[in-house]
């Protein structure tokens, strides 16, 4: 009896065991966790380097003498997260499908985002060549249609130029297609003219040509890389991952649980003569459910912890916002700062190719000079002065020298751009925001506006009605950053609503021993729902890369450190009115 | 922050390289030991062209059995062409005819680039359809005017072999396998950069090592704007562009072929018509005729070329030929060149 219940005790176990082994193989979770944690990892790698390849894009942008292979370079790296990902079990496992096409919208805007920078890099190097090249180019024209007494066509270019270069301030589709259309009827008349001037005219021509052609495309594929919302799809997509992941965790180990309860009444059948092994072997798998038990806590437990990381969130936002500003700030100035460099490079060419040819002269005077004194014959003399002033008469053509004051002050003037540009960035930027001073909230407004200007639509108009008030203690810096924000505010509202007679009041006044600013605009309004959550950060109705959702947040803080209040009025679809107040303090007698 | 950055690079580089300077460069097996300059002066650090490293890290015993395999004919369907017969390694990579002639004597459709410097492109072919030194060997393996051969039947002649299955098993646990020879070739490419050129001598700071005509045709160079797109270590190789930027090559040439269509042939993309990599002009001195075409015949001749079209700009003789002695300072050293 004892050897035949031994037996059966040992049938038992062993099929008890089979079917535990069994069931716990098919469903071993310890690689799914591995593949979990490694495509979670992967992802994020993939938003830091599409983060920080937008940023070697726009450094590369705004540096002269730069070159792409830094942007290059991320090229194998992204490319080969983005082919570890495609293969991954997220992309081919069982997963739901919802998750499985985020990842492929990820995965294919990754993919994009390598269009975008090629793009970039193609136009923007031909952009270079072009905008050094065609005030050049326009100015030898000019000086040989003035020389052929051709002004009606030397006016015709120089419009050209002049329109060129307006839409390259200002793109915008309309002027580029009758520009456009411009240039092609020119060189439909390409043959009319004779050689001498047909050629720079081709030459010409083809420049304009493609920086119009090309302008917008730049733009778009910088707004492209800038923009492209691939952060936030990667957000969501380790969100919904995480989510699911959990889900599929406890329905698993439900499952075992279950298959485990079901091979345990097996075993019991079939060991139902053994009785004292099964109970001997439940107290087993008892801790074996603790053990599980155990197990999906210290999961849950990592996964949270990952969830904390991996939304990187705060660190991660953080740096795709600032990110946003940097990249538009940095957009912003070297295009500013790019075209007055165009027309300094190529002015100078002019005067190096001037300064060539007068040296030849030079040369050629002295030679003559010591020639003359040796002869004596009046024809030969004269035959050579003859030769000589023909010479003096081609330099003069050729070196431009009609022309170069004009150069000289063109580059004046780019030098002058470049200085503003500068300074206003300086203003911006200074070390010692924080430093405080009595100022004059007249010219911080004047300031401001004339650095928010670019996100002004040309038909807006804006009506200053600044009277004189006491000046305030505090951060003109700081202010001046208040003004902007508010002001961009006004200017996107107005933009938003397409219109075209937009109007932006800005007003100071002394009100109840408080100074008063107060910013109204026409534009679209806002709703009650979002004028309660305007202030907070990182709130924001625009589009990624239009705002970085600190504007408001910022505004409110600073008033506040200058012990003033922000108040806001809106009525949606007619404007909105933003009114800040600061006390006046005695200023103390000097 | 950024500037800091940069900065951070600028003074690796400077560090890379002081410590670099006397190491020999070993590749090969062979020791080459780069001449130590007398510095003149600092290193041009801002210069849009960046100096070949001095050495490359790769794995020694893959090259070897790489430079095998790019000199095995066997690799070709009729056991008659090799990689090296398109790109021998003694004529700078190339095979100096207008287009390449595969097995059977069959005529290419396009120019063959070097495999020197090859490493440094950020992709290969002209349209830039490998992403990798490795995806790019299928092509010639496998296009029947090249190579004409197929995976199963080169593996099959790489197993027969005495040695080849020993030194595959050396390196690779998985032995002769389509990937593992892809590798291994890839390897050698990768060992195939060419430093120390006179150009880059003269960027780390030896200002005597170009002749004043040749710093003028780098000067041309950077003013005219060929720089824009021949540019940073490769000079050219990173990025693409159409042929043709500012005046039609394609309508002035005529008889527009499939290969002239260019990156539209990999991706559809009308804006992608005759889009082709910028080629690197390392080894240009070496490498005639010029252009995927092969139309030009000399330096001088490209350098027309890219005017008329790519810069929509004139230029005297006496600056182009500056520019030409200019490029010839770009070639660097290769044990193999000298073979
Ligand atoms: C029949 C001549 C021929 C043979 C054989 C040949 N190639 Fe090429 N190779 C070419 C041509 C032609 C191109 C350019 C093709 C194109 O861009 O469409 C090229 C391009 C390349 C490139 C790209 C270089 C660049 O600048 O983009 C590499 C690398 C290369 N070959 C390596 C090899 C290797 C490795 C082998 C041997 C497996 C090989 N080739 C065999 C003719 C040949
Ligand atoms: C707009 C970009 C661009 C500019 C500017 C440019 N190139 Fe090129 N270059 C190219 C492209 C693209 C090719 C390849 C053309 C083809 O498909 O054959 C090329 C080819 C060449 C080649 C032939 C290389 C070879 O191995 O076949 C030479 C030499 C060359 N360029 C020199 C110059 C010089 C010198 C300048 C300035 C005068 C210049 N390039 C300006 C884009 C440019």
């Amino acid at each position: 009896m004892k050897k035949i219940s031994s037996i059966f005790l040992l049938v038992g176990a062993i099929a008890f065991s089979g079917a535990l082994g069994f069931y716990l193989v098919k469903t071993m979770p310890v690689q799914q966790d591995i593949a979990f944690a490694d495509n979670i990892e992967n992802i994020q790698k993939l938003q830091t380097l599409d983060a920080a390849w937008s940023l070697a894009a726009l450094y590369t942008y705004s540096t002269p003498n730069s070159d792409f292979d830094e942007v290059a370079a991320y090229l194998p790296r992204v490319r080969e997260l983005r082919e570890t990902l495609s293969i991954s079990d997220l992309a081919t496992g069982d997963v739901p499908d919802t998750l499985k096409n985020k990842l492929m919208r990820f995965l294919l805007m990754i993919e994009s985002k390598e269009e975008s920078i090629e793009h970039f890099k193609s136009n923007f190097a031909v952009m270079r060549n072009s905008l050094k090249f065609l005030p050049l180019a326009s100015r030898a024209l000019n000086v040989k249609l003035r020389k052929m007494d051709d002004e009606k066509h030397a006016a015709s270019i120089n419009d050209l130029y002049e329109r060129t270069n307006a839409f390259l301030q200002r793109p915008d589709e309309g002027t580029r297609e009758s520009l456009l259309m411009d240039l092609n009827k020119k060189d439909e008349v390409l043959m009319e003219f004779p050689e001498s001037i047909a050629n720079p005219l081709g030459n010409f021509i083809s420049h304009a040509r493609v920086l119009v052609e090309r302008k917008i495309q730049l733009d778009s594929s910088i707004e492209r890389v800038v923009n492209l919302k691939t952060n936030k799809i990667g957000d969501e997509l380790i969100t919904q991952y995480k989510a699911y992941y959990t889900d599929a965790l406890a329905t698993q180990y439900d499952e075992q649980f279950i298959h485990f309860i079901f091979s345990l009444i097996a075993a019991l059948l079939l060991a139902i003569a053994a009785i004292t092994g099964a109970v001997m072997l439940f107290r087993q798998s008892q801790e074996f459910t603790e053990k599980l038990e155990q197990g999906i806590a210290e999961k849950t437990e990592a996964y949270e912890h990952a969830s904390a990381e991996a939304s990187g969130s705060m660190v991660d936002k953080n740096l795709d916002q600032s990110m946003e500003g940097m990249g538009r700030m940095v957009a912003t100035v070297a295009h500013e700062i790019n075209t007055p460099l165009g027309y300094l490079g190529s002015n100078l060419q002019v005067l190096h190719n001037g300064m060539e040819k007068m040296q030849a002269l030079m040369n050629e005077f002295f030679t003559l000079k010591n020639d003359l004194g040796r002869m004596d014959n009046s024809d030969q003399i004269s035959a050579r002065i003859d030769n000589f002033s023909i010479l003096v008469q081609n330099t003069q053509d050729e070196a431009m020298l009609d022309e170069l004051p004009e150069i000289v002050d063109d580059m004046e003037g780019g030098i002058e751009q470049i200085q503003h540009v500068i300074k206003d960035l300086g203003d911006f930027s200074r070390k010692d925001r924080s430093d405080e001073d009595w100022f004059d909230i007249k010219q911080c407004v004047e300031s401001a506006l004339k650095m928010a200007k670019k996100e002004i639509t040309s038909g807006t108009k804006v009506q200053l009605d600044l009277k004189d008030v006491p000046e305030i203690f505090g951060s003109p810096a700081e202010m001046n950053q208040v003004l902007i924000n508010l002001i961009n505010n006004a200017a996107h509202a107005i933009e938003s609503t397409g219109r075209t007679d937009g109007l932006i009041k800005i007003r100071t006044s002394l009100e109840k021993e408080q100074v008063m600013i107060s910013i109204m605009d026409n534009g679209e309004g806002i709703d009650d729902e979002t004028r309660r959550k305007i202030f907070e950060p990182f709130f924001t109705t625009k589009d990624v890369g239009k705002g970085t959702g600190l504007g408001l947040a910022i505004v409110r803080r600073i008033v506040t450190k200058h012990g003033g209040k922000v108040l806001l009025k809106s009525i949606p679809g007619k404007g909105t009115n933003f009114v800040f107040v600061l006390p006046v303090k005695k200023k103390p007698q000097e | 922050m950024m500037l800091t950055t940069k900065q951070i690079m600028k003074n690796s580089e400077h560090f890379s390289w002081q410590f670099t300077r006397n190491v020999k460069l070993c590749l090969l097996g062979v020791a080459v030991i780069c001449s130590p300059q007398i510095l003149a002066g600092e290193p041009l650090l801002d210069e849009p062209i960046k100096p070949i490293p001095l050495t490359v890290d790769v794995d020694l015993k893959k090259v070897a059995l790489g430079r095998l395999l790019f000199h095995e004919p066997r690799l070709s369907g009729d056991n008659t062409v090799s990689c090296a017969t398109c790109h021998d390694l003694k004529t700078g990579g190339v095979d100096r005819t207008k287009v390449s002639i595969g097995i059977k004597g069959r005529k290419g459709i396009i120019n063959s680039p070097t495999v020197y410097n090859s490493g440094l492109l950020f992709r290969q072919f002209w349209d830039g359809r490998a992403e990798t030194l490795e995806d790019q060997i299928d092509w010639p393996i496998q296009n029947p005017i090249e190579m004409g051969s197929q995976w199963p039947d080169v593996l099959a002649k790489l197993y027969d072999d005495d040695k080849y299955p020993g030194m595959f098993k050396a390196i690779y646990d998985d032995g002769i396998t389509r990937e593992n020879v892809k590798n291994a070739i890839a390897e050698f490419e990768r060992s195939l950069i060419t430093p120390n050129s006179r150009f880059d001598q003269y960027l780390r700071g030896d200002e005597n090592a170009i002749t004043a005509k040749e710093k003028r045709g780098y000067m041309l160079f950077k003013r005219y704007g060929c720089i824009s797109c021949h540019q940073g270590v490769a000079v050219g190789g990173n990025m693409f562009q159409v042929f043709g930027a500012i005046n039609s090559y394609f309508k002035v040439r005529g008889n527009i072929t499939e290969a002239d269509m260019g990156r539209f042939n990999v991706t559809g993309n009308p804006e992608d018509k005759h889009v082709f990599k910028v080629p690197s002009l390392r080894m240009v001195a070496l490498t005639p005729p010029y252009l995927h075409d092969g139309t030009a015949k000399t330096m001088l001749d490209a350098e027309d070329v890219m005017f008329k079209f790519q810069l929509g700009r004139k230029a005297p003789k006496k600056d182009k030929e500056a520019m030409v002695a200019f490029l010839k300072t770009l070639v660097g050293e290769h044990p193999e060149m000298k073979k």
